[in-house]
């Protein structure tokens, strides 16, 4: 794979530079900024329409049904931690990740890595961390709402994710990236994702369906260039309990074990603090 | 490196790289119109398109300057606004357009490239997706932490997309050089 490395790298050294970018760019933006004083005049009556189309739009919005969690709480409160426990299998060179995180609003929280490469794979560091030292960081906000319309506007309006987000492809993308990679994504915007997700156009879902461990899920699928993404989600709390990703035979799966909250690092969920069942015990995925 | 492993090297690197980074959007376009044109080129396999989503980014880029200069990684926010620009393109063609993405024909100089070296047709059937994730690893050499967060996917799905279009081109490689 060196081989295919390099030769891309001498390739991208046989194209020919254009003459004078920087000048090429400055004519660029003097065009279009003559464009833009031109159009002006149209601009403001589309400010006009876009008043009109308001007004109807709130109309609609008060037939929306509001999106309530069928069961459990999902927001976390000062001093609570969100738990989730997970395991993926990459493929590439069979490692599988296996971890649990404890993450609390103040950025405090505990992380316990068993993925079987820890001699490659060392990070996150097992350990626990004090206010603001958690050892994730994502580009996106971590200040998203739990309302689905209100982080819908937020994704269109992130520095990093707006620009994916104007298109169906770009704002599943930027919805899994949250799912898959933020352990401070907590369960009520993990459910509020849900209804984003459900609603990205050419999204399928699957009622009354299983993940591959047999947990009851709803299934939203979604498929370009020849691959397809499945996300499962528990019908009860809209949380992600299983993610794959499936290109012409071959399968890469992320799987939640178990999430909840719970109100110190390290503990598990007890009783309605559960958002995925727990697995039975000695259960080995 | 896992995703976490990679957080951890931007957050360094990034620590590391403030103090050198360039005050003026200038310098800052010296630095790196070479590296993106040669890049989108790969992508897009049309030069006149990767110029002309190169300068969209640089513009896009330079409207915010103020914003995003001082912000943690302004060459990821550059190269994640010309993915995007590369993609809106992609999409403005509209479904019939895609379809036939792959038949589009190359510029010249591409086809001049592409009578002596194998790895540039090899890249021509890949799904635009595969492309632009091998190219961004390997050409660019971005983790797929950063590949992820420019093109507004997980950096499992990058390294992916780019481990499969690695695979691709390597059996095209082989069969076309031997």
């Amino acid at each position: 794979m060196d081989d295919v490395r390099e030769r891309l790298k001498r390739a991208s050294c046989q194209v020919t530079l254009p003459d004078d970018p920087f000048g090429r760019l400055i004519e660029k933006r003097d065009r279009r900024r003559r464009r833009q004083r031109s159009s002006s005049a149209v601009l403001a009556i589309g400010v006009a329409a876009a008043a009109v189309g308001g007004g109807l739009a709130v109309l609609s919005d008060l037939e929306k049904e509001p999106s309530v969690p069928a069961v459990g709480r999902l927001s976390l409160r000062p001093g609570e931690y969100f738990y989730l426990r997970i395991r993926s299998s990459e493929a590439v060179d069979g490692h599988i990740r296996n971890l649990e995180t404890w993450w609390a609003t103040d950025g405090s929280g505990e992380v316990r890595n068993r993925s079987t490469r820890q001699d490659k794979y060392p990070t996150p560091p097992s350990g626990t961390f004090g206010p603001g030292e958690f050892p994730i960081n994502i580009a996106i906000s971590d200040d998203l709402s739990s309302d689905p319309d209100e982080l819908s506007a937020q994704l269109h309006a992130d520095p990093w994710a707006a620009q994916a987000a104007e298109q169906p492809e770009g704002l599943w993308d930027v919805i899994s990236h949250l799912l898959l990679e933020a352990p401070n994504a907590p369960a009520d915007v993990r459910a509020a994702l849900f209804a984003v997700a459900k609603d990205v156009p050419g999204v399928t879902t699957i009622e009354g369906t299983e993940d591959r461990l047999g947990r009851s899920a709803v299934a939203l699928e979604f498929s370009i260039d020849g691959g397809t993404w499945t996300m499962h989600f528990d019908p009860r709390t809209q949380q992600m309990i299983a993610w794959s990703f499936s290109y012409k035979g071959g399968r890469v799966s992320w799987i939640v074990l178990e999430s909840g909250i719970v109100e110190s690092p390290g503990a598990r969920p007890r009783g309605d603090g559960w958002l995925v069942s727990p697995l039975p015990p000695a259960f080995d995925p | 490196m896992t995703h976490m492993d990679e957080v951890v090297v931007a957050t360094v690197s990034r620590r590391e790289r403030a103090p050198e980074r360039p005050l003026d959007f200038e310098t800052f376009f010296e630095q790196h119109h070479e590296r993106l044109f040669r890049a989108l080129w790969l992508v897009t396999r049309n030069r006149h398109e990767a110029e002309e989503i190169m300068q969209d980014a640089f513009l896009s880029v330079w409207q915010r300057w103020d914003r995003v200069a001082p912000g943690p990684d302004p060459v990821a926010y550059l190269y994640r606004t010309a993915m995007n620009g590369w993609k809106s393109r992609v999409r403005r063609a509209g479904v019939a357009l895609r379809k036939a993405f792959h038949q589009l024909q190359a510029d010249d100089e591409l086809a001049a490239v592409e009578g002596r070296d194998a790895v540039v047709r090899a890249l021509a059937p890949l799904p635009p997706r595969q492309r632009a994730a091998v190219v961004l690893m390997d050409v660019l050499d971005l983790t797929s932490k950063r590949a992820g967060e420019v093109l507004g996917i997980a950096p499992v799905t990058v390294r992916v997309l780019a481990a499969r279009a690695r695979a691709t081109l390597a059996k095209e490689m082989s069969e076309r050089d031997g």
